[in-house]
Order: structure tokens, then C-alpha cells, then sequence
């Protein structure tokens, strides 16, 4: 095909002259080619350039030895370790190429930009391989619609605070597609062997250590540069201090994945439709590290095109709306259902902040994104206030501002002390912002300085030499 | 034209060993003045900055302002081809993608001549701001050296406080704590062996025993080192290079962690 040469030479321009992390869906959606020829491409490029050189990271996917399927990203000298943490090894294959092999976050590669999946659904639909014949794109108005139903049910079942008009305002997204259970990766063209319920059958505890275990596996091939040990065992140890509440356990399931998963591996646009709570909240667990549970089998054999499935949309809200009587289902109907959850006839202490984000468009210039960020906590006269708003925050290491976009969802008495911090342990393995760069450890004083405190590796993050010294 | 002459190949030769660790590549930027080298290390915690000037070298010409593209671990590959005694001259062409390594043996017996080819990079000058430094340590760049590699073992970071009455580095990690304090030398026969501290206001820093460590390669250019440091801002390690020029490194220091 003349249009390999075409390809390989644009993708030399991407990766060379325009120093961009590409990979396979970026370059899928860019050339518009399949995601498959996208991989074969950046395979045959990696292979006919210099290897050292380049910064190429793999996608490896197989059977753990507990039976579970995982996807776990690595840099090419991690792939030899990653794969002795499978049983099976399904696949692997080329995640991404950059100019340099650089030592930068994989959270960095996995968050690479891509456009935003609305804006490329059509080609999305086409250049995957996995398709779900009863998905169906809805528009803004039936998505509000949807939302109030839900809302008034949930209200019957559970008082609370919220109103109808709030879960308007909450909706951001313009287009949503309905998937089957599973998260729309569309890397997995290998079998999957197990089912999401098997692990489920463990129990929540079963399933917590399970999730630890993967996440020290997935964590393992990167190296944390820039950032002291902190990051990910914070992460472990707040789990562990809140293992017995429900709710909680949610909540922080939550905020990993925010890290492991690039907006285009599992957006909140793609995300599922009418999960049970049980199957909802196993899934969580699931797709912070690429689990693909068995369900998906059944939609990848259904391959048909979607368009076909007008009717079925009719069939689908009503599903939507018997079951929402007892919650919600999309993922912004997560928000409101955490609150209820959260509410004080199920939980009569107040809970911690609650972590919970939606990646809202990109913002601004490669790196900086729009997260929106929500925070629970109990006003002065014991309702539980939820508060939402946007954050930018940067990618990369070097630039960590965090900007507020304030929009709140209610009304706050503290908004302050209680966004802030929450920011912050959103993003633990993030870089170190720029605000804190201010508060230095050093404390120039006449007694003693005891070294101590400032010994440990995990109170301190690595700032850049780029947020004392301006380009020129 | 660019045309510069070393007699010391050597000094050439430590430099690229004290810089190639923290870099893969760099542009050095030839000038009227001298050579100049400004890169950050790939995770841009550190920074390195390098000035020979002019007035160093034996034989310095540069008609043109000059940035070449090197890769470093090539050009390291050519340094050590050459003998320390070898005298070296540096050679390119205006707007060349070639550079010229020239070693001559000191009874110009040998010569070798290497080329090696520049790469295009990306040119990425920070302004450094002039500071004046709360704290400015001298002492000798061995024992620097060797701080650094024994307090590596306890723990990636390593506490610099400087107070009047000396300096201390402190680690402490899974096997335990490490301090190592220094005091102002009274008398010493020779003064690159002593360890002064000028002093304005005590300060104490965290920094990642990793980049010292990479720093510490700049030890063979000078027998001792200059450490600067003012709470807030990146610590600045210089070793001066003979009388002809320097090499410094800034790091930014480690900041506390909010959520402790």
C-alpha cells in the first residue's frame, strides 16, 4: 500500500520533528486508520528506528495467576518483569512511541492527549474493533430527561438534598454512548478468560486485597521520577484505614482511576449503562487497571453496527428507568448517588471529603486539564453539602498551578479549607504545585533544626527547576 | 568558522564525565566570549550550566555565534580516544553539521582526527536569577564526594542545614540515620582542603541524593566545591574548571508534602 509510506512518514513527523507522545488511538483517530494498522505501524516504526533512542511503551495484557485479565502499561526494559506477573500472557503490543525514552510519569503517556471522544465518535465507531450493537447516542435533551427521572426516584427512595435543577446543571456532556458492561478498550482482541463476578464472589475484602495487589503489580514497571515513594502508598494506606465503610471504599476506588486510565481508554462518555450496584462497583475496581470482565465477550462477538439500533434505544431508557428507583446510572448520576449514599440515614457520621472527578475538555495548552472535582462534607446545620467544581491541573511535571474554576454546585459554608485539600490528595502522585512550592521545608531559625521530620523520603515531593527559573 | 584550541585535552574530557550522566544531549553554544552550556536533566529537577571562556583556551576563533547540537555520549566516545597529554582543537564550519575533534600528541607525532555529526536541538535557556545565597560553603570537592555516596545508601534524600557553627548532612531511611556534620577548619596547610561557610541566616534544604551524586562527577575538574543555598530556591553546586571557567548545577530543593 502506498499509504503505508504515507503513514510511516507522518508518523516520523509526529514523533520526530513535533515531539509528541504518540500513540496507537492517537494515531488511529489522527490518520483515521484502524486501531489495528495504527499498532502495526508504530510496531514496524519501532523496529526500523533506533531503539535505544526512542521511548517506546508497551501494552502487555494476559491472566494473572489469580485468573483475573489485566492490561498494564510499561516501558520496553519493563516488559521482561511485567509479563512474569502474568500467568498468561494474551497479547502485547506497542502502546506508544516518543523521541526521547525519557524517565517522565506513564501517567504522563497514558494521560497524552487525545481528542475528546465526542468530538470523534463517528470514528471511533469505525476504526475499533469492538462494537455494541445497542449502543446508542443520545442527545443533550434526553440525557436531562433521563437525569430528572432518576433524580425524583432516587428522591422518593432516599430524602436529600439535592434538586432536580442541580443534576441539570450538572450535565456537561452533549453526547453519550451506551456501552454493555465492560470499559471500552478497545485494545482487547484476545479472549477474555474470567469473569468479573469471580472475584466478586470473594466479598468486598477478597476484592480489596485483590486490588492491591494488582496495584503494586501495575505500579511496579514505573518508575515514580520526580516523586518520593509517597504517591501510591499514601494511596494504600487511607484504603486500608477506611476499609470497613462502604461508601468510602467507593470514593477512593475512584480517584486511582482518574491516574491509570487516559481519557480515551475509559471516558466517562463510554461508560456503562445500568449496571447493578454490585456489578457497578466491581467494575470500578476493575477498570482502574484495564480489567475486562467476561460480559464483554458476549458485545465483541456482537459485532453489528450501531446505527441499526434506533429502537432499541426506546427499549434502553425504559430499562434505565425502572432500575433507576433505586440509583442512578450514568456517570453523572454517580455523583448524585454517592451523595445519597452518603446522606445521613445511611451514614450517620460525617464522611470524609468525597473524591470523585469527571475529566472535563482539555483546557488550554498539552497537559493542563479540567478536572472536576467533588467534595462532600457536612454544612452547619448537619445536611451534606456536595460541591463540585473545576480544577485545572496540570499534567506534566514542571508546571503544577492549579487554577480554581469555581462552580459550585451548592451552596458552601467552607469552600476554602475544604476544596483544597481535596485537590491535593486527588492527585498524589502528581507533581508537586507550584502553591506548595511556597511552603518550603526550610526554616531558617536559631535552634536546632531537627532533620528528622524531614528525613523521610515521603513528606517531601521533588519540585522542578523549571518553577524557580523562567524560560528565557 | 569556529576554532578552539586546548592544550589540556583533559579538562574537556572531565567535563563531558561530570556532565553525561545528567544528560544525554546539550547545545553548546560557541561565542565570542567563550563556550557556553545550559541543559536541564531529563526530569528537569537539576540543571547544568557550563562557561569556558575564551580567554582559557590556547587558540580560541569564533567568527560566528555558534549552537551545536551534541550527543553527548558520542562525544564522550570521542574523548576518550584521545590521550591526556593529547593537545585538542575543536573545528567547525559556520552553519555545519559537523564538528571537528583534532588530538595532537604533545611531540606532534599523532594526530587524530574524529568528526562527529550535530544534532538539531531544541534550544531551552532558563534565566537564572542573580541571588545572593543565605549560605555559601566551601569545602573540598573528595569529601563532598564522599558525603554524598555514603549518605546515598540510607535514603534518597539528603537534609543540607548550615548554621554557624558548620554544616550537616542528614539521611535517614530504612536502616537508620545518618548525619555528617563539618565544622569551619581553623588552620589548614593548604586551602583547598579547607571548609569555610559564609553565613547570613541559617537554612535548611532537602534534596535527592541521586542528582548530588551526579554532580559529584564533577570532581576531578577542581579540589573543592562551592555550595550556595537560600531557603526556597534551587542549591547551586560550582566547581570551578583551572582558570578557565566553571561548571555549576542547580537543584531543586525537595518541598514538603501538604498532605503529611
Amino acid at each position: 500500500m502506498s499509504n503505508v509510506k504515507e503513514w510511516m512518514d507522518c508518523l516520523d513527523r509526529f514523533i520526530v520533528e513535533e515531539d509528541k507522545i504518540v500513540t496507537y488511538k492517537w494515531l488511529s483517530i489522527k490518520l483515521k486508520i484502524h486501531v489495528n494498522t495504527s499498532k502495526k505501524l508504530l510496531y514496524s516504526y519501532a523496529n526500523s528506528h533506533d531503539k535505544e533512542k526512542l521511548g517506546i511503551c508497551y501494552l502487555v495484557a494476559g491472566e494473572m495467576p489469580d485468573g483475573s485479565c489485566h492490561f498494564v502499561v510499561c516501558r520496553k526494559k519493563d516488559v521482561p518483569k511485567t509479563k512474569e506477573l502474568f500467568k498468561n500472557v494474551t497479547s502485547q503490543h506497542v502502546y506508544s512511541i516518543q523521541k526521547r525514552d525519557s524517565d517522565a510519569d506513564l501517567n504522563v503517556i497514558l494521560n497524552s492527549p487525545v481528542k475528546r471522544i465526542e468530538e470523534c465518535i463517528e470514528d471511533f465507531k469505525r476504526l475499533t474493533s469492538i462494537e455494541y450493537s445497542e449502543s446508542v447516542v443520545r442527545d443533550n435533551s434526553d440525557f436531562q430527561k433521563l437525569k430528572m427521572k432518576a433524580l425524583l426516584a432516587s428522591k422518593e427512595a432516599v430524602p436529600s438534598i439535592c434538586n432536580p435543577a442541580d443534576a441539570v446543571s450538572e450535565d456537561k456532556k452533549p453526547i453519550k454512548t451506551e456501552k454493555e458492561n465492560l470499559p471500552s478498550n478497545n485494545t482487547n482482541k484476545e479472549p477474555k478468560k474470567e469473569s468479573v463476578n469471580g472475584n466478586k464472589k470473594g466479598g468486598l475484602a477478597a476484592m480489596f486485597a485483590a486490588q492491591k495487589e494488582v496495584k503494586t503489580e501495575a505500579k511496579k514497571p514505573v518508575p515514580q521520577q520526580n516523586k518520593p515513594k509517597g504517591g501510591m502508598s499514601m494511596f494504600l494506606d487511607s484504603k486500608k484505614e477506611t476499609g470497613a465503610d462502604k461508601t468510602n471504599k467507593r470514593i477512593k476506588i475512584e480517584s486511582p482511576k482518574k491516574q491509570d486510565l487516559s481519557p480515551s481508554e475509559e471516558s466517562p462518555q463510554m461508560d456503562v449503562d445500568m449496571p447493578s450496584e454490585e456489578e457497578r462497583e466491581s467494575k470500578k475496581v476493575h477498570d482502574t487497571k484495564f480489567h475486562i470482565g467476561s460480559k464483554s465477550k458476549t458485545s465483541q462477538s456482537k459485532r453489528k453496527r450501531k446505527d441499526k439500533a434506533e429502537e432499541k434505544q426506546k427499549k434502553k431508557r425504559k430499562r434505565i428507568m425502572t432500575v433507576s428507583d433505586s440509583e442512578s446510572n450514568d456517570d453523572d448520576n454517580e455523583e448524585e448517588e454517592e451523595r445519597i449514599d452518603d446522606s445521613p440515614l445511611r451514614e450517620p457520621t460525617p464522611p470524609p471529603p468525597a473524591l470523585s472527578d469527571d475529566e472535563a475538555p482539555v483546557v488550554g495548552k498539552k497537559g493542563k486539564k479540567k478536572k472536576l472535582v467533588e467534595s462532600t462534607f457536612m454544612d452547619e446545620e448537619g445536611f451534606l453539602v456536595t460541591k463540585k467544581e473545576y480544577t485545572l491541573v496540570s499534567d506534566s511535571e514542571e508546571e503544577g498551578e492549579t487554577e480554581k474554576v469555581s462552580k459550585s454546585e451548592k451552596e458552601s459554608q467552607k469552600p476554602g479549607d475544604e476544596t483544597a485539600p481535596t485537590a491535593e490528595k486527588k492527585s498524589p502522585a502528581k507533581e508537586p504545585q507550584k502553591a506548595s512550592a511556597a511552603k518550603k521545608e526550610s526554616k531558617p531559625s536559631k535552634s536546632k533544626i531537627s532533620p528528622k521530620s524531614k528525613i523521610s523520603p515521603q513528606k517531601n515531593k521533588q519540585a522542578s527547576i523549571t518553577s524557580f527559573f523562567t524560560k528565557k | 568558522m569556529f576554532e578552539a584550541r586546548l592544550v589540556q585535552s583533559s579538562i574537556l574530557k572531565k567535563v563531558l564525565e561530570a556532565i553525561k550522566e545528567l544528560l544525554n544531549e546539550a547545545t553548546f553554544d560557541c561565542s565570542d566570549s567563550g563556550i557556553q552550556l545550559q541543559a536541564m536533566d531529563n526530569s528537569h529537577v537539576s540543571l547544568v550550566s557550563l562557561n569556558l571562556r575564551s580567554d582559557g583556551f590556547d587558540k580560541y576563533r569564533c567568527d560566528r555565534n555558534l549552537s551545536m547540537g551534541i550527543n553527548l555520549a558520542s562525544m564522550s566516545k570521542i574523548m576518550k580516544c584521545a590521550g591526556n597529554d593529547d593537545v585538542l582543537t575543536m573545528k567547525a564550519q559556520d552553519n555545519a553539521d559537523l564538528v571537528t575533534f583534532m588530538f595532537e600528541s604533545q611531540n606532534q607525532e599523532k594526530v587524530m582526527d574524529y568528526e562527529m555529526k550535530l544534532m538539531n536541538l531544541d534550544q531551552e535557556h532558563l534565566g537564572i536569577p542573580e541571588t545572593d545565597y543565605s549560605c555559601v560553603i566551601k569545602l573540598p570537592s573528595q569529601e563532598f564526594a564522599r558525603i554524598v555516596r555514603d549518605l546515598s545508601q540510607f535514603g534518597e534524600s539528603v537534609v543540607i542545614s548550615c548554621t554557624k557553627e558548620g554544616i550537616k548532612f542528614s539521611a535517614g531511611g530504612d536502616i537508620g540515620n545518618a548525619n555528617i556534620k563539618l565544622a569551619q577548619t581553623s588552620n589548614v596547610d593548604k586551602d583547598e582542603d579547607a571548609v569555610t561557610i559564609e553565613m547570613q541566616e541559617p537554612v535548611s534544604l532537602t534534596f535527592a541524593c541521586r542528582y548530588l551524586n551526579s554532580f559529584a562527577k564533577a570532581t576531578p575538574l577542581s579540589p573543592q566545591v562551592q555550595l550556595s543555598m537560600s531557603a526556597d530556591v534551587p542549591l547551586v553546586v560550582e566547581y570551578k574548571i583551572g582558570d578557565i571557567g566553571h561548571i555549576r548545577y542547580y537543584l531543586a530543593p525537595k518541598i514538603e508534602d501538604e498532605d503529611n
